[in-house]
């Protein structure tokens, strides 16, 4: 396609927004790098719809700026910020044909027909559209009108797209399908995008930094890669991952810290447990599931709820006790007072040592 | 056997109903067109066979000429207006508004009143002297008017109070239509950068016209059907300057009792209803989406 817009980039400063008694977004600062695929992710009710609208301009700020590119467009309207959206619902005009659909913004900003008819003509191959122009949105499949939104987003070259949830009408395998679309075209135009989801998956395996939310505020931003493997929140642990993380009171390995114990959840992934005989980890089976490659142990461990990922069919009965050990690097250590992540690895480490 | 059952049950359900529409309605209907072909009935002489001659007399009765003139022109000015007024009021009351359930009640009232109370509200306007129109223009220092007494303006009149009564009960049709409309269409046109204007004209505007539609059809029927209140306020005078059709009607056959001359109109009135209606459907056509 031609005339690549070049991304810009969004900030968000101070932003809150509030319903009456309820506050939605508690003073969120935001930084989404020019040209990047940032996905804000939460559970439903965190606010990240709302900061997509606001974003959009759909939306006004109870306080704070939003910023696009170096413009303050707090008091601007949705038309003037330079950006295009996806609507859960992809929002198609029922009435206007899916070429209409697509250029109705063109049309709206007076641009010449020849051009629109240009750029028409390279949305449509661009998401095979084109056996599809003439027909009304109610004749297409949901994934047909998917495209027709992706088309009418992409088509204004505009340097920002916001997309709210844009894949959670589809079936799993077409999911799958458009989120390898989706990430295409937004390497290929180099537009700034801003994609909601509540699903893991979609955030993971498509964007270049991921903002988690919760409660109307953002648990950390990072990378999948560090959202991983680097939690910066007890929340952020057991929100990613399938199964998420395993997160036990400190206190349950209180003999081994000594009174540091007090206050800190310590956490490892399910994955992260290897049976060793010399393990510290005491815990007995409570049932088991078998996923195939793998075998997900439900496990009690000094009264708290304990998962294993072990591979294989690990063919463990109810009733037996399993000694577990988890490497150094793989133990997360969170302080409930502060909520915050402590690196502090010597902390961790008196877990790793054996006794017996 | 049992299928012919089965046709003999669903008879016997429909019967009730038909009874009742065939009696009262279709039976009616061609009766009046079979009088139409008749004499009236007088006294001791029966009613003959007249052939085209009601239609004769029809053609050349200046007065049918007259209130046919009367009642397109009461058309022409009752439906735009009052279905803009009733689109107008019903964007209005659909947005976020202090009070928007009263202001929608106080719209809706005129719907809920009889024609004949409607009548009598509006001779409290326009009573020449002391009605409310002459009282304003008293205190502005105009002079006295008297709007339904006079041939030119009588009509205009009842076609106010026709507009009052009408647009509050299309805009009921058309707040129903528009609450349907998802937001997420409004909220895509904004990020596209459609103005309000624009937003009304390319967006809300095609997605009402089923309601437009349904609207308009009734807004004919009811300026052929709605004569109610001109028996409150004029009487059809002066010189059936504000007489309708249908209105025409009940004088000739239950005034003048020419029942036959009435089933004539009759018959005009309904081909005309008729005619009107299948032209909207099929101006309309193209340019309706349903959902």
């Amino acid at each position: 396609m031609t005339g690549v817009s070049k991304g810009q980039a969004i900030r968000l400063e101070g932003v809150s927004k509030r319903w009456g008694e309820t506050l939605t977004l508690d003073a969120i600062d935001l930084e989404i790098p020019a040209g990047s695929f940032t996905a804000i992710l939460g559970p439903s009710g965190c606010g990240k719809s709302t900061t997509l609208r606001i974003i959009a301009g759909l939306e006004a700020v109870s306080a704070g700026r939003v910023f696009v590119g170096d413009r303050d467009v707090t008091q601007q309207g949705p038309g003037q910020r330079g950006l295009s959206m996806v609507f859960q619902s992809y929002a198609l005009f029922p009435h206007l044909t899916v070429a209409e659909n697509i250029v109705f913004g063109l049309k709206v900003a007076r641009l010449p027909r020849r051009e629109r008819l240009k750029r028409l003509a390279e949305v449509a191959e661009l998401l095979e559209l084109a056996p599809f122009l003439n027909r009304k949105p109610a004749a297409l499949s949901g994934g047909q009108q998917q495209r027709v939104a992706l088309g009418r987003a992409v088509i204004s070259q505009r340097p920002v797209c916001l997309m709210d949830e844009p894949l959670s009408n589809l079936d799993a395998r077409l999911r799958d399908e458009m989120r390898r679309e989706i990430r295409r075209l937004q390497q290929a135009l180099g537009f700034t995008m801003v994609y909601v989801t509540h699903d893991q998956t979609e955030a993971i395996t498509m964007a270049d930094q991921v903002v988690l939310m919760n409660k109307g505020r953002i648990e950390q931003v990072a990378s999948p890669r560090d959202l991983y493997l680097r939690p910066a929140t007890c929340f952020v642990a057991g929100f990613i991952g399938t199964p998420p993380m395993n997160l036990l009171n400190g206190a349950a390995f209180g003999s081994r810290f000594g009174p540091a114990a007090e206050g800190v959840r310590i956490g490892f992934r399910p994955e992260a447990l290897r049976q060793d005989p010399m393990g510290w980890i005491d815990a007995s089976v409570i049932g088991s599931e078998f996923l195939g490659s793998d075998t997900l142990v439900e496990l009690r461990c000094a009264g708290e709820g304990l998962l294993a990922k072990l591979p294989g069919n690990a063919g463990v009965a109810p009733g037996q006790t399993l000694r577990f050990s988890v490497q150094p690097q793989d133990i997360h250590v969170f302080d409930l007072r502060t909520n915050t992540r402590l690196e502090d690895a010597s902390f961790a480490l008196p877990l790793t040592k054996v006794t017996r | 056997m049992l299928r012919t059952r089965g046709w003999i049950e669903a008879w016997l359900l429909l019967v009730p109903g038909f009874v009742f529409l065939i009696a009262f309605t279709h039976v009616p209907a061609l009766v009046t067109i079979w009088n139409s072909f008749f004499t009236t009935p007088r006294g001791r002489r029966p009613a003959r066979w007249a052939g085209l001659e009601n239609y004769e007399t029809l053609l050349s009765d200046p007065t049918f000429w007259k209130v046919l003139k009367n009642n397109a022109l009461y058309a022409a000015g009752t439906i735009p207006l009052s279905i803009g007024i009733a689109l107008v009021m019903a964007l209005w009351v659909n947005r976020q508004l202090a009070g928007r359930g009263l202001v929608r009640m106080a719209y809706f009232t005129p719907t809920v009143l009889p024609m004949i109370a409607v009548a009598n509200i509006w001779m409290f306007f326009y009573t020449p002297g002391f009605g409310l129109i002459d009282q304003i223009g008293a205190a502005l220092g105009l002079g006295q008017t008297n709007i339904l007494g006079s041939a030119d303006t009588a009509l205009w009149g009842v076609m106010v109070v026709t507009i009052w009564k009408e647009a509050g009960f299309f805009m009921i049709f058309y707040l129903a239509a528009l609450q349907t409309i998802p937001p997420s269409l409004v909220e895509a046109a904004r990020i596209e950068g459609a103005g309000g204007w624009t937003i009304f004209r390319r967006i809300t505007l095609p997605l009402l016209m089923p309601t437009t539609l349904f609207v308009s059809i009734n807004a004919v029927v009811n300026s052929f059907r709605m004569v109610d209140h001109i028996f409150i306020l004029t009487g059809g005078g002066p010189d059936n300057a504000s007489s309708l059709l249908l209105f025409y009607i009940y004088e000739v056959a239950f005034r003048f009792w020419d029942t036959a001359y009435g089933a004539t109109l009759t018959v005009v009135l309904l081909a005309f209803l008729m005619i009107l209606a299948i032209g909207q459907f099929v101006l309309f056509d193209r340019r309706v989406h349903y959902r």
